[in-house]
């Protein structure tokens, strides 16, 4: 029988949870319309990428649609599903492995348009591009991207694995970005990240001499990592466009292919919901034993919330003294401090450290996220720290000089536990913020809980598990921290003890 | 022991006190009497250099206060406060010991058995474990007295002990002033309780006019 309190209420929120979402999943109440040709999508609603440039096409070819955007496929499927939008109109070679994956979805015959796409490198390397450009021109005229294309956009599972090749790293090292979230170009499978970017690149650097560093992003984050330099080339599905050229340079096409529209399949047969949910969650959790990524996520993002509490709590104590300090500079400076962060959305500081202060610098995006999220959290304690110090009643440190304590003592003995009691309550809620803040790290290429779960969501197309497992367990790294927490109020707080 | 010696204090360009001087010798229990903001209380407070004095000289034991460690000075000199300022977060018994065992350096065994001791004699040995605002005020200021007594001091400054407090806590504190008088200890009492100060005072001044005159008066029955 279980006792312990804790374990029974995380049961009964995750059975709660798991009713719920399972009756928005399966609960349609949305009347569903087919669509058969081009033609029947004028006036409707399209699910595009964000940031791809498929819009002027199909501007071109469709009137009068209300353009919707998407991060990933994941939720242009869903979005398809629920009637939000008519159809979603991607290139070929992803709507191959989305219908292939779903079969719920067909792709409509008539392409809306051609496009090609290309590596984009940093506007500092133009040497790179020459290089790059000169081995993509050979590879094509050997057969080698046709090889490529047929290996990665084939049928055959069994064959898409990356090229065995040792790279020398003679010159140095490529830093790639890419999104992950794409397949055939680029996607997680078996721990590893493959795809026809990635081998292509391989391949490339295999004849420049460099070794090859793949650094996974968010599509927002993709195109500044080239142009600020954080990464020297990128590749997932990327259109060159007159803007883009602006700002970063692009190598000659490395893939060509049509722009098709995907619509919801007219006829299904009618799928067993318990064999779809029985799927999904081998899909989820045991095929390429995807359980092992969530482990990995969740470790990472302790790693980081962790070091942050720890961190951001020391530089809050020393940011919290100079706040309630005499010396009018001290004041000054942590106040201006602590407005700063306040006032900063935590993403766009952590873009701001990653994409501008550390860009230059060998610190890795863990670090850097780290930093980000201690000296953020450390304006929350210190602001609590002078709080907790304005509430204390100043005469009990007059009564402590005169029974003869010094500064040290006084502030030891006396002030700063009484600071501690006051302000843990509301410390325990900040810590707990953080920890779920860490959740976007994923803008600046960590691999953390979230991250994985949005790699994992876009090789199954299924939200449900991959979505509720990172949500189970970050509400279970949550209570694990709650729990502690109030462990140390009960001892920091002896009369809280003596209530309870 | 204690020789003030035309000591000063400005604020700006107003006058606290001017040109105070007095002595105080050692079991003698001087009271210091006088309106609502003439400065006694920041008298007091120069004693022990919790506030600082613009100009004179203070000596204890024949050494000039300012050329002595201010902790040293402190532990020489208490100073029990109007507001009994107790240590909110600790226990009575924790009120009591901690300067024994912080400053002093007792044991936390020997301590506890002193302040234990000193409970049992105000009666009041069965608050030990309460805290500062589970205590009426009466038994706040006589834990605030025995805290300092408990330090030892070679003088013990009183700043208003009563005028927090209503009739029946003024008796209990009144009655452990009057036994610290008994026990030859030396005080400094700033009070309002002229019956009080003449029944146990050895000297009385009085504050007016920001200078201090010592006033003659019969001294009437002890407690």
């Amino acid at each position: 029988m279980i006792k312990n309190k804790v374990v029974k209420s995380f049961i009964f929120i995750v059975v709660i949870i798991l009713i719920f979402v399972a009756f928005l999943m399966f609960h349609s109440t949305t009347d569903v319309k087919y669509y058969n040709s081009l033609d029947e999508l004028n006036g409707e609603k399209i699910g595009i990428a964000t940031g791809s440039t498929f819009d002027s096409i199909i501007k071109k070819k469709l009137k009068n649609v209300d353009l919707k955007y998407y991060d990933n496929a994941v939720d242009r499927i869903s979005a398809l599903r629920n009637s939000k939008i008519a159809a979603y109109v991607t290139d070929d070679a992803m709507a191959n492995e989305e219908i292939k994956n779903n079969n719920d979805l067909a792709i409509l015959n008539e392409p809306i348009g051609v496009e090609n796409y290309a590596y984009a490198i940093s506007p500092n390397n133009p040497e790179l591009k020459e290089k790059v450009d000169k081995v993509l021109l050979d590879l094509k005229k050997d057969g080698t991207l046709d090889y490529l294309q047929k290996k990665w956009m084939g049928n055959n599972e069994s064959e898409k694995k990356l090229e065995n090749i040792k790279l020398s790293g003679k010159n140095g090292t490529i830093n790639f970005g890419t999104l992950a979230t794409s397949a055939p170009f680029s996607y997680l499978k078996d721990d590893k990240i493959v795809g026809y970017d990635i081998d292509l690149m391989l391949l490339i650097c295999d004849k420049l001499d460099y070794s090859l560093n793949v650094n996974v992003l968010d599509w927002n984050g993709l195109l500044t990592a080239v142009n600020v330099g954080k990464v020297d080339m990128a590749g997932c599905g990327i259109i060159v466009t007159k803007e883009r050229e602006e700002s970063m340079l692009f190598s000659v096409p490395n893939y060509k292919g049509d722009v098709v529209a995907i619509v919801l399949k007219n006829s299904i047969s009618n799928s067993n919901v318990v064999e779809d949910i029985k799927q999904n969650f081998v899909n989820t959790f045991v095929k390429e034993d995807r359980y092992k990524l969530f482990i990995k996520g969740t470790l990472t993002t302790l790693e980081i919330s962790i070091l942050s509490i720890i961190f951001g709590t020391i530089l809050g104590v020393i940011v919290g003294i100079m706040r309630v300090s005499n010396k009018k500079i001290m004041k000054f400076i942590s106040k201006i401090f602590i407005s700063f962060m306040q006032g900063m959305p935590i993403t766009v500081l952590l873009l701001i450290m990653y994409y501008l202060i550390f860009v230059k610098t060998p610190l890795s995006a863990i670090v850097v996220s780290i930093i980000t999220f201690s000296i953020y959290l450390s304006a929350y304690v210190a602001e609590m720290i002078r709080g907790g110090y304005e509430a204390i009643n100043k005469n009990q440190i007059q009564a402590a000089y005169s029974i003869g304590f010094t500064k040290y003592q006084t502030v030891k003995y006396i002030i700063f536990p009484q600071i501690i009691s006051y302000i843990i309550p509301i410390y325990k809620g900040q810590v707990i913020s953080t920890i779920k803040s860490t959740s976007i790290v994923g803008y600046i290429a960590i691999m953390d809980l979230t991250k994985i779960g949005d790699l994992i969501r876009s090789r199954t197309f299924d939200a449900f598990f991959s979505l509720i497992a990172v949500a189970l367990i970050y509400l279970l790294i949550c209570i694990v921290f709650q729990k502690l927490l109030e462990y140390i109020e009960k001892k920091v707080n002896k009369r809280k003890q003596v209530i309870e | 022991m204690l020789q003030i010696k035309n000591i000063s204090k400005y604020y700006g360009n107003n006058v606290i006190f001017k040109d105070i001087s007095f002595d105080v010798k050692k079991g003698e229990v001087v009271s210091i009497v006088g309106p609502s903001g003439s400065g006694k209380s920041t008298l007091l407070k120069c004693l022990n250099r919790l506030e600082n004095y613009d100009s004179g000289k203070i000596l204890l034991n024949n050494t000039d206060i300012k050329d002595m460690k201010i902790t040293e000075l402190r532990q020489k000199i208490g100073l029990v406060f109007q507001e009994y300022n107790l240590f909110e977060h600790l226990t009575v018994l924790e009120n009591l010991t901690i300067g024994l065992i912080k400053i002093l350096h007792f044991s936390k065994e020997e301590a506890e058995r002193k302040a234990i001791t000193m409970l049992r004699k105000v009666g009041l040995d069965e608050k030990k474990y309460n805290y500062p605002d589970e205590l009426s005020g009466g038994q706040q200021q006589r834990v605030a007295i025995i805290r300092t007594v408990l330090m030892k001091p070679q003088i013990i400054l009183l700043d208003e002990p009563t005028s927090a407090l209503d009739k029946e806590m003024k008796k209990e504190v009144l009655k452990l002033i009057d036994e610290m008088v008994k026990d030859d200890m030396t005080l400094i009492i700033v009070s309002h309780e002229e019956e009080f100060v003449k029944k146990i005072s050895d000297r009385i001044f009085k504050m007016k006019n920001h200078t201090l005159k010592e006033i003659r008066y019969e001294k009437t029955k002890a407690i």
